[in-house]
């Protein structure tokens, strides 16, 4: 080593041993700046996490506020089911009443002939008809004889409608009206026969044998009936406007008639849905 | 008390003709600021009848043995019964004779004031222990409809003047009288510096202080026989269920557990307390055995389930769900099984409360901001609204189904509201200071 | 890092660094009126802060920089801009809408900062109180004071609090902050208050 080395030696000696102490201080600060910078990452990441932990807190709430919601349409839905149901059981029973009424009361579908003024209307009890004394029912009485094999069907009908066999009991009507179409109780039997679907929920189709009656008989007893039933069916099928006109017209045209005091409830009933 | 119908009464109401228009009942007046002025309760009068009132005549009782200051039986009497806006007592003043019995009635002097019914009596015996006895008049049929002889005692006098508004009551309406009863309810002090669960007489009236605290009393429940009280309390930093007899204080806590609990309603057998326990920050009715034992989980579901009611065969309990989108009533068997929806009408039917005896349910009904108590049907679910609100809350009913006792947060004052379904009376208990909030009605204590 | 070997190239950068290390902790520190800084461990600074308790101007804060982005909070409790927001000194109440327990966002800071704080002070506790307006019967209230504690309660936990220093109670309507029958009231009564134990 040369002399005149060791100046320099010593100064670099000298001046690793003092940047020795800074290098320390350096490594140190930039860890403190690594360090700094990690908890500026941490903190957005925080709050970035922040803000998703809030908006999930928020989305669970959101849902359990969809989920009650719903929760309360189904169960809205449920009670009107529920009520529809009650209704429909009550109508049921009504029915059943008017049918084992009219067995009571002794009605045996006319045999035939117009000489048989005694034999009472071939309608359901509760019909306009029934007011009216057999004698002035010239066009039922009048009616050409049936013949035995359909007028069979028509009875076993009835006797299925009773034991709500109503599947069977319409295919019963369909045949009398097959083998009968002009027949004395075609009217009814269509009647019936709209009946049968409706009670069943098939309100398409019980419409449709409803329209039949009023367009094909619309000198029939059943003719109010049958449109009060047109109008219930149209109402079940969502169509309250047409159900509305429907049924004013059978409290118009039948006032004083069951039909049109059941149109009148139904028409309030309607109002009072809509409202 | 000793009770003694010596001639029998009639079971039906005399006759109510109708030959003048409704006598008025004041409209917000002052009634009945009795002498204890500084702990009692000041009644007013929301609502008007809308019913005809009967015409009575309640006529001063005879004190026949006093001494000192005679104490005026017939005051309070006529006080209960106007209370309920369904009858119109006549004032003293226009009375022109005062008989003390039937035997000295001149019924045609009763007919000319279209009184129906008119009450007389005299006070006989020791003064200390006297001898009540009292007689109610038809004037028109001109026979007497109820005589009795009730023993009273010095300490006794108000509530034996109560018993003989019940008597009178029944006699002319039918239903039993609620004047025996006793009300719980909660006073908060200016400021909510102390909370006091207080037991008064139906008619506000003697309120007494079972407990104080400056932490929350809530839901005060009456047991089925009225000596206990089940309520809510906050002094453990959270709710808790407490029961308490009335005639010692003695308490103990229902559910000493972190969870809170609140809602109290007891069975009809006084065995049961359904209450509301929050677990996991998740509210479900759980019965408890009121001597001990582990509480039992009635409903399961991640939704609020609170006020439980039980049916009154104890067979069913009612209960406030928001499971739907507000809260409404459903009912499921007490020992467990499906829940049931029963309010459809409207989104908030909130805190139901049978009607004692009828298929009819008091409810907290919200619609447009506006909290209404409401009598609910529940068999064809028609809601039928009693109060305006527009914060009215915590209905109960009087143990005889005619009246409900309620949270009033009326536009006139807040208190306690009083209706009477009868009359549809509604009446504000209010205290000298402080508010009057979640009464309970207790039951029949004779 | 090779420095030491070749000291000589290595010095001005060194220096350079070293500089810019102090100038930034130094513009820092200077508008910072408190003591020295604690420490370089953010998380002892926090321990710092809690034992000087409710000593709130003499807490501590060394560690924020200051570059071109926005300021950070490098303290468990403080805001981006340095203030308390969470701890017992930070926000203690959260208000809520009517009839519904889900957390504005504008709180996510605020539950962050109570969050970290938490973490930082594993041996706090706090107390959640939920409360409800007056408006629907008081014991429907109360379930819903409790929906609104366990809101908070359930933020906190996901922010780093341990369920074991969070204690959520509700009061329903019994502890208004506001009497009155108006929103403004209201307003001020639907709430969850955050009480720290004090220990």
């Amino acid at each position: 080593m040369k002399r005149t080395d060791w100046p320099v030696v010593a100064v670099a000696l000298a001046l690793a041993f003092v940047l020795a102490a800074p290098a320390d201080a350096q490594r140190r600060r930039d860890r403190e700046v690594l360090e700094e910078l990690e908890t500026r990452v941490g903190v957005l990441e925080q709050q970035i996490r922040a803000d998703n932990v809030v908006a999930l807190i928020n989305a669970q709430d959101e849902l359990r506020r969809e989920i009650q919601a719903l929760r309360d349409a189904v169960e809205r839905l449920d009670e009107d089911l529920r009520r529809n149901a009650e209704l429909r059981r009550s109508q049921f029973a009504a029915l059943e009443e008017r049918l084992v009424a009219m067995e009571a009361r002794g009605f045996t579908p006319a045999p035939a002939g117009p000489q048989d003024v005694t034999g009472q209307a071939p309608g359901d009890a509760d019909d306009a008809a029934e007011d009216t004394v057999p004698g002035d029912q010239p066009t039922e009485a009048a009616e050409p004889a049936i013949e035995a094999g359909s007028q069979e069907n028509y009875e076993q009908a009835r006797e299925l409608l009773g034991q709500a066999q109503y599947q069977a009991a319409g295919a019963e009507f369909l045949r009398y009206l097959e083998a009968n179409p002009g027949g004395g109780l075609a009217a009814n039997a269509r009647y019936w026969l709209g009946e049968t679907f409706y009670v069943q929920g098939q309100y398409q189709e019980a419409g449709a044998e409803f329209a039949r009656v009023v367009s094909d008989y619309p000198d029939s007893n059943k003719l109010a009936d049958s449109l009060l039933k047109l109008g219930y069916t149209q109402d079940e099928l969502g169509d309250t406007e047409t159900a509305t006109a429907t049924l004013e017209r059978v409290r118009q045209d039948f006032a004083g008639a069951d039909a049109a005091n059941l149109a009148t409830i139904r028409l309030a009933q309607i109002e009072a849905r809509s409202r | 008390m000793k009770l003694r119908n010596i001639l029998g009464g009639r079971a039906s109401p005399p006759s109510r003709r109708t030959r003048r228009p409704p006598p008025q009942v004041l409209c917000l007046a002052v009634l009945a600021l009795l002498p204890l002025a500084a702990s009692a309760q000041l009644d007013i009068v929301i609502t008007r009848s809308t019913q005809r009132a009967i015409p009575i005549a309640v006529v001063p009782f005879e004190w026949r043995v006093t001494l000192g200051l005679p104490y005026d039986f017939a005051e309070i009497v006529e006080a209960d019964l106007a209370r309920t806006g369904q009858f119109a007592p006549m004032g003293r003043e226009t009375m022109i004779t005062r008989p003390t019995s039937f035997s000295e009635m001149r019924l045609t002097n009763w007919r000319i004031m279209d009184v129906e019914a008119v009450l007389v009596g005299h006070v006989s015996g020791s003064e200390a222990n006297p001898t009540v006895e009292f007689e109610l008049v038809d004037v028109y049929a001109g026979e007497s409809l109820l005589v009795y002889r009730l023993q009273s005692s010095r300490d006794a006098f108000r509530a034996t003047a109560h018993r003989i508004a019940d008597l009178v009551y029944e006699q002319l309406t039918g239903a039993r009288g609620m004047f025996s009863t006793r009300l719980a309810y909660v006073q908060v002090t200016p400021g909510r510096e102390e909370f006091r669960l207080i037991v008064a007489d139906a008619d506000g009236q003697n309120p007494i202080v079972v407990l104080r605290s400056t932490d929350p009393i809530m839901s005060p429940s009456w047991s089925p026989d009225g000596a206990w009280l089940a309520y809510v309390s906050f002094e453990a930093g959270h709710a808790e269920v407490f029961v308490q007899e009335v005639a010692t204080g003695q308490r103990r806590p229902l559910s000493p557990d972190r969870n809170s609990a609140s809602a109290p309603a007891w069975s009809p057998d006084g065995r049961f307390l359904a209450v509301a326990r929050n677990v996991n920050a998740n509210s479900d009715i759980y019965i408890y055995p009121v001597d001990g034992g582990s509480p039992q989980r009635l409903t399961r579901h991640s939704a609020t389930e609170t006020e439980p009611e039980f049916s009154p065969d104890g067979d069913r309990v009612y209960f406030t769900s928001d499971r739907g989108i507000g809260p409404q009533v459903y009912v499921m068997p007490s020992r467990g099984g499906r829940a049931q929806r029963v309010s459809f009408t409207g989104s908030y039917n909130a805190r139901p409360r049978l009607q004692p005896d009828r298929n009819q349910m008091a409810v907290v009904h919200q619609q447009d901001g506006r909290f209404r108590i409401g009598l609910m049907d529940l068999r064809d679910e028609s809601l039928r609204l009693l109060t305006d609100g527009p914060l009215d809350e915590s209905p109960s009913f009087a143990p005889n189904g005619r009246a409900l006792i309620f949270g009033a947060g009326t536009t006139a004052g807040r208190g306690l509201g009083v209706y009477f379904i009868d009359s549809g009376v509604m009446r504000l208990l209010r205290a000298p200071e402080g508010i009057l909030r979640e009464p309970a009605w207790g039951p029949h204590e004779n | 890092m090779n420095f030491r070997k070749n000291t000589k190239a290595c010095l001005p950068i060194l220096l350079a660094v070293v500089l810019a290390a102090c100038e930034t902790s130094g513009t820092a520190a200077q508008p910072e009126p408190g003591p020295d800084p604690a420490g370089p461990d953010a998380a002892t600074a926090a321990g710092g802060a809690t034992a000087a308790g409710a000593g709130s101007g003499a807490i501590a804060s060394g560690t924020v920089i200051n570059r071109e982005g926005p300021p950070v909070a490098a303290e468990p409790g403080r805001s981006a801009s340095g203030d308390w927001i969470g701890g017992p000194q930070g926000t203690l109440v959260i208000y809520f809408d009517y009839d519904r327990s889900s957390i504005r966002e504008e709180y996510s800071q605020v539950l962050q900062a109570h969050g970290a704080w938490l973490a930082a002070n594993q041996g706090q506790a706090v107390r959640l109180e939920g409360h409800a307006d007056e408006r629907g019967t008081p014991e429907y209230n109360l379930a819903l004071g409790s929906r609104r504690a366990n809101a908070v309660t359930q933020a906190l936990t996901a922010l780093g609090a341990g369920s074991a220093q969070l204690n959520a109670v509700s009061f329903g309507e019994e502890r208004p902050a506001a009497e009155g029958a108006d929103e403004i009231a209201w307003s001020q009564n639907r709430r969850v208050e955050l009480v720290y134990e004090t220990n």
